[in-house]
């Protein structure tokens, strides 16, 4: 058996070589070869909308060598194997990941690569020296609940001198390729719609770590892959394959975490990362694809400037803190005979931390750098004079990781009563998390949620209407405290069924509001908000009416209990004008991070009458 | 009404890795905007990283470019130009990753990491001497304290 194994393996051979010589092509292998996973995750094959024939995902059409090789696996494989049997000049620096798989299929013979040579490709790999690669999680920051959508980029670690030296390895990003010009509606637009180029880019880490943790406040999470040697060889030979093709850059499918699954997939034969992300790639649902497919072997967390800040601040005493408040304040002189009072090790707490606020402060409001300038240097200088060295306990992970969140697709059904007459629901909501949903791995007081889908069916009509439709719902409840006063705030903008005095109105709303909110414990908060909206329809008084008015509300999240209590107001003055005021209870039992259950009570005065809704819905997260 | 369009715009535009978050590199960019040229090139050069010009070639700050100088040296003073203001925290406070960053970088030993850390905390003022020291005048002074200090001269000889 051994035997013949291994002459079938040199006719085999024998057989390639002979096909080299003569350039004559195998079609059964190459058919073979051509729809294997491989070839197919190189050229970024997929298959088309029937499923009957394949294409590729890049648009650009560099990215191939012939004409049709975008819809034609088959086709682009017998181009490149001819390009390499003929040496076609500058093919290793065009192609060099897809050259070493044929190459290692042994497809063409076996010196066919002896020719073939890129000298800019060989320096730039032996400058980075990959020696491990890091997923780069950056986690949502404050105040921006947009931000929780995150973004992911690859660290490449090099393995000389420079090992252990994370700050000065390299990044590899992709990004969409702005134009600053753009004014930023524009940019939102053309992101989402794939207006810009996507672009990958290297950069220093600390150049992304200055970007994230002290300009945007972002925690962020460090997942070490396992892949070998050979495997980041290959996922760096592919980056450099797409380094000048440009594909449009689409903010919620290819975008920069689907672009790093690809890398992935060819870095890793044998693994499927894309196929679960073609509607949607959200970045936090990508980690946990890559965690799911064991590439991950160590986890770090790095703690943003805003999350040093508040954790090291909980470690004081109230003396401290008040002496704290009182330098960040000042901001012109220490208070040397206040400080003299403490321990040296508090002393070096209460100037370091004043020192983080106002750099803090700085990044947040530029035009006050230049008067802190001389101050934050006599800060550290003072600071330097004290000889006590790590005075602050470590900063602990968050319990939950980023991925360990619930999955952000949500699907509810329900029941529910409305002034005596019964409702069903149904409810879809691709993205992301609202406020009520299982806390774990979310930002407390934060929400977003992305067209929100609900279907409402009442025995008293009888028939299925399409009851609201919210575009985007934006909700960010920033706690104030002595040291960081944020504004929070919310949006909401979709269609809505509305019940009027004596009809029913479809409407355009948009509802924007501004508040405050306190930290009543650990896991609750209060809020006061000032809400304004602007509706339009057709069958509203002069088609449209404005109303501005004021909520209060108390939040509650545990991992077991979610509760929202909230008391509004809202006067709308033209247009349709009518007072309305509601009162309403939801409380959501978590039962795991995929399932949630939810009851919704409300009373609402409006037109001198008042009615009641209550609802009972089930949420299942995917 | 259109104010909110572009609120609302803004608000969901946030995996575009958009940096348009102006000069970015810390203290440096706090206290020697506009007064090292040097320093305020790298910052424009950095702060334009994500928005049009693009490189998938070396940046500087990671390896070597300068062939006057070796490469860990070179790699130093880019780093430095770069985290200034993290690098003169750490100094003050007697440790941290960007110290800890630069240590590496000029090459020194894990033994004499501790000596380097407080050499550097107690010449803080020296080394940084103002609030408006540039990054030039710092790796110079760096270097001379470095080099009267025992174990820390033969680092920079």
């Amino acid at each position: 058996m051994k035997r013949f194994t291994l002459l079938s393996f040199y006719i085999l051979a024998l057989s390639h070589y002979l096909i080299d010589v003569s350039h004559a092509s195998d079609s059964a292998s190459d058919r073979q070869l051509a729809y294997s996973q491989q070839w197919l995750n190189l050229l970024h094959y997929k298959p088309t909308f029937f499923g009957n024939n394949y294409t590729s995902q890049i648009e650009d059409r560099r990215f191939f060598l012939t004409d049709d090789g975008h819809n034609n696996p088959e086709l682009e494989l017998a181009a490149t194997i001819d390009a390499i049997n003929q040496n076609q000049k500058n093919l290793m620096c065009r192609f060099p990941a897809r050259i070493k798989w044929i190459h290692a299929q042994k497809r063409v013979h076996a010196s066919a690569l002896d020719n073939l040579t890129c000298p800019e490709l060989d320096s730039w790999l032996k400058t980075i020296n990959p020696a491990s690669l890091t997923l780069v999680f950056p986690a949502a920051y404050l105040n921006s609940p947009s931000s929780m959508f995150g973004h992911t980029l690859l660290r490449i670690n090099p393995g000389d001198n420079r090992k252990n030296l994370s700050l000065v390895s390299y990044a590899l990003n992709y990004a969409a390729n702005v134009s600053e010009v753009d004014n930023n509606f524009f940019f939102a637009f053309n992101g989402i719609f794939g207006g810009y180029p996507g672009a990958l880019s290297i950069v220093p880490y600390y150049e992304k770590i200055t970007e994230y943790s002290d300009i945007e406040n972002r925690d962020i999470w460090e997942y070490e892959l396992n892949l070998d040697k050979q495997e980041i060889t290959q996922l760096m030979l592919h980056a450099w394959e797409l380094k000048t093709t440009r594909t449009p850059y689409y903010f919620f499918t290819q975008n920069c975490s689907y672009l790093l699954l690809t890398l992935l997939e060819v870095a890793r034969a044998g693994i499927d990362l894309t196929s679960p992300f073609q509607i949607k790639a959200i970045p936090s649902d990508t980690v946990r694809a890559i965690v799911d497919a064991n590439l991950v072997k160590d986890i770090k967390f790095r703690p943003s400037s805003a999350t040093i800040i508040e954790q090291r601040l909980l470690t004081l005493n109230k003396e401290q803190r008040t002496l704290v408040n009182a330098m960040v304040n000042n901001r012109t002189k220490l208070d040397q005979l206040k400080l003299n009072r403490l321990s040296k090790k508090s002393q070096a707490q209460v100037i370091e931390i004043t020192y983080d606020i106002l750099r803090y402060r700085a990044f947040a409001t530029p035009s006050i750098r230049d008067q802190h300038a001389q101050y934050t240097f006599d800060l550290l200088a003072a600071r330097s004079t004290i000889n006590e060295n790590n005075v602050w306990p470590d900063i602990d992970a968050p319990e939950h990781r980023a991925e360990k969140g619930h999955k952000s697709s949500r699907l509810a059904i329900g029941i529910g009563e409305h002034e005596g007459n019964k409702q069903l629901f149904l409810k879809f909501r691709p993205a992301y998390h609202d406020i009520l949903d299982p806390p774990q791995s979310y930002q407390f007081g934060a929400q977003i949620n992305f067209l929100d889908i609900n279907l409402t069916y009442s025995e008293n009509e009888d028939r299925i209407n399409l009851s609201q439709l919210t575009f985007i719902d934006i909700v960010s409840l920033s706690p104030r405290n002595d040291t960081f006063q944020p504004i929070s705030w919310k949006v909401n903008f979709g269609f809505e069924k509305k019940a009027l005095k004596t009809r029913r109105a479809d409407v355009l709303q948009v509802t924007p509001g501004f508040g405050v909110a306190h930290k009543a414990s650990q896991n609750s908060m209060l809020s006061a908000f000032l809400d304004s909206r602007l509706e339009i329809g057709r069958k509203l008084e002069n088609k449209h009416s404005a109303g501005i008015g004021p909520t209060l509300g108390y939040l509650l999240n545990t991992e077991r209990l979610s509760a929202q209590f909230q008391l509004n107001a809202m006067r709308f003055f033209a247009g349709e004008t009518f007072t309305h005021y509601r009162a309403s209870a939801e409380l959501a039992f978590h039962i795991n991070t995929h399932a949630s259950f939810r009851i919704n009570i409300a009373r609402e005065a409006t037109f001198d009458r008042y009615t009641s809704q209550h609802t009972a819905l089930i949420n299942w997260y995917f | 009404m259109k104010k909110l369009i572009i609120a609302t715009a803004l608000a969901v535009t946030p995996f575009l890795s958009y940096a348009d978050t102006g000069p970015g590199c810390g203290w440096g960019a706090i206290l020697f905007e506009g007064k090292d040229g040097l320093v305020s090139n790298v910052l424009a050069a950095t702060t334009n990283g994500t928005l049009g010009n693009q490189t998938f070639g070396m940046t500087s700050g990671t390896a070597g470019c300068d062939g006057e100088k070796t490469v860990t040296m070179s790699a130093a003073d880019d780093f430095l130009n770069n985290n200034m203001e993290k690098v003169a925290k750490d100094m003050a406070t007697g440790g941290g990753e960007s110290l800890e960053t630069l240590a590496g970088l000029l090459g020194i030993n894990e033994s004499d990491k501790g000596t380097f850390f407080k050499v550097t905390q107690q010449n803080f003022v020296k080394i940084f001497n103002q609030a408006d020291t540039g990054s030039k005048q710092v790796l110079t002074s760096l270097k001379s304290i470095m080099q009267s200090d025992e174990s820390l001269s033969k680092y920079v000889s």
